[in-house]
């Protein structure tokens, strides 16, 4: 099980385009420190699949960038997530431009799993193209089947479904479900549909700030 | 419709080229009523180079000076891509490194060769020189090439588990390589210069740079341009010889 402990986080001064944690620039009591959560707690049972929800600007990719260890908290703990096989589609594709998308995929995981990932998403005739010839849609899939090859035992979406068309939609959802049985599933998102889609629970992150 | 002619570039290359020999022809024509030691003719310096390249020794001395300055090229993109790494990697390295980058970039070539000649062997003196001139700038390249590597690429390799090596290999050196290239390009013509320059005051047996020297103090100054001339091409023969092997990539 995940576990949030009081979990608080503020950001800092941006310098060079990064973001830093206010704790190492500025003390919290500063106002110009931005605190995003505040004593958030949360359990998280193996297994279950999770949206988060919220307008923009509420704290939620800075939440699931906690769970995945890429921030650490001003304050609280995170347990319970160290050392699972973590798999991520983050906003941005995020998919190397000078590698192919079989090799963007086989970097993470079996040569097998990326050819099967990439032809039940509509993929298949593309393993040779490079992501600047992909359209957005494509892109979205290919980081999608990326995240899927790596076969993580918790699955981490963020606004996975941007880009793609409704019929779409649904397809890469119910893709994503039937290969994700048994496994911890977070999605981000302000669109309750997808919730809906992945079969989440929705947890408003403004209600978990104390 | 835009009408295409073939070879348009090449074209324009040749007419530069004979723009600027047009140039030259004019200047030497003009200078020489006034002066004691003419400046040759292209026509002359053409002439003194294809009676050259019928001569061995010429050939063994083109040879040797590419394998100095070959040399010291190869040696100093090794050492300033392993340099630029490590600064690129590491602040501390980055502070350590800095002031003697820029001395190596600031003092003369010719107060380099002079010192160098104190403790350095005449044979290797233009390939150490090559080096040092090579070196700063594959540096920066590299280093460069570290700084442009995207964050969030490393973020999502980070998160996905994957292992420092296959990032290095993966992620980083693919940014890096357009940087390193061009510094080659680059570095490759200091070499070239700084090579012969090297060559020119220490004179290591039957190198260009020795011929260069022997004909200026022989007055010989049609033999001057013509290895001048030969210096340029050859430093334009390795520069594409770099740029048809390491082609840049397409994405």
């Amino acid at each position: 099980m995940i576990e949030l402990k009081n979990v608080s986080f503020s950001y800092g001064t941006v310098s060079c385009g990064k973001t830093q944690p206010a704790e190492k620039t500025r003390p919290l009591s500063d106002p110009a420190a931005h605190e995003i959560l505040h004593g958030l707690t949360l359990k998280i049972e193996s297994g279950s699949r999770i949206c988060l929800f919220g307008p923009s600007g509420i704290g939620k990719s800075t939440l699931l960038r906690l769970m995945m260890g890429l921030e650490t908290p001003s304050s609280g703990s995170i347990t319970g997530i160290q050392k699972l096989k973590k798999a991520v589609v983050f906003q941005e594709d995020r998919l190397l431009p000078f590698a192919t998308v079989l090799k963007n995929l086989t970097l993470f995981g079996s040569s097998l799993a990326a050819h099967t990932h990439l032809k039940a998403l509509g993929l298949a005739g593309q393993e040779n193209a490079f992501p600047s010839s992909l359209s957005g849609g494509m892109k979205r899939r290919v980081a999608i089947a990326r995240a899927l090859t790596r076969n993580g035992d918790i699955l981490f979406l963020d606004e996975p479904f941007t880009g793609l068309d409704v019929p779409c939609r649904k397809k890469t959802a119910d893709y994503i479900l039937s290969q994700s049985a048994g496994k911890t599933i977070i999605l981000v998102s302000h669109d309750k549909t997808e919730a809906a889609l992945l079969q989440s629970k929705i947890i408003n992150v403004a209600s978990l700030n104390t | 419709m835009e009408v295409r002619f073939p070879f348009k570039k090449q074209l324009q290359q040749t007419a530069s080229i004979l723009f600027w020999i047009f140039l030259w022809h004019v200047a030497a024509v003009s200078v020489n009523k006034n002066l004691l030691i003419p400046i040759p003719l292209p026509l002359e310096t053409a002439v003194v180079f294809f009676k050259n390249c019928k001569n061995a020794d010429f050939w063994s001395a083109v040879g040797v000076s590419i394998l100095h300055i070959t040399l010291g090229f190869l040696s100093g993109a090794v050492l300033g891509s392993l340099s630029g790494f490590f600064s690129g990697s590491s602040k501390f390295f980055r502070y350590l490194s800095s002031p003697l980058l820029h001395l190596i970039r600031s003092v003369p070539v010719a107060a380099f060769i002079i010192l160098a000649w104190l403790w350095i062997p005449t044979n290797l003196l233009p390939s150490f020189i090559s080096c040092l001139m090579v070196l700063p700038i594959v540096h920066i390249a590299v280093e460069n090439g570290l700084f442009a590597v995207d964050p969030k690429l490393t973020e999502m390799a980070r998160v996905m588990g994957l292992s420092a090596t296959r990032t290095f290999f993966h992620i980083k050196l693919p940014a890096i390589c357009p940087f390193l290239r061009i510094g080659c390009i680059n570095g490759l013509g200091f070499a070239w210069k700084s090579g012969v320059a090297a060559e020119v005051i220490c004179n290591p047996t039957g190198s260009i740079g020795a011929l260069l020297s022997s004909s200026k103090s022989n007055i010989d100054y049609g033999q001057v341009f013509a290895v001048t001339l030969t210096i340029v091409f050859l430093s334009l023969l390795l520069e594409n010889v770099i740029k048809f092997i390491w082609k840049e990539p397409k994405l």
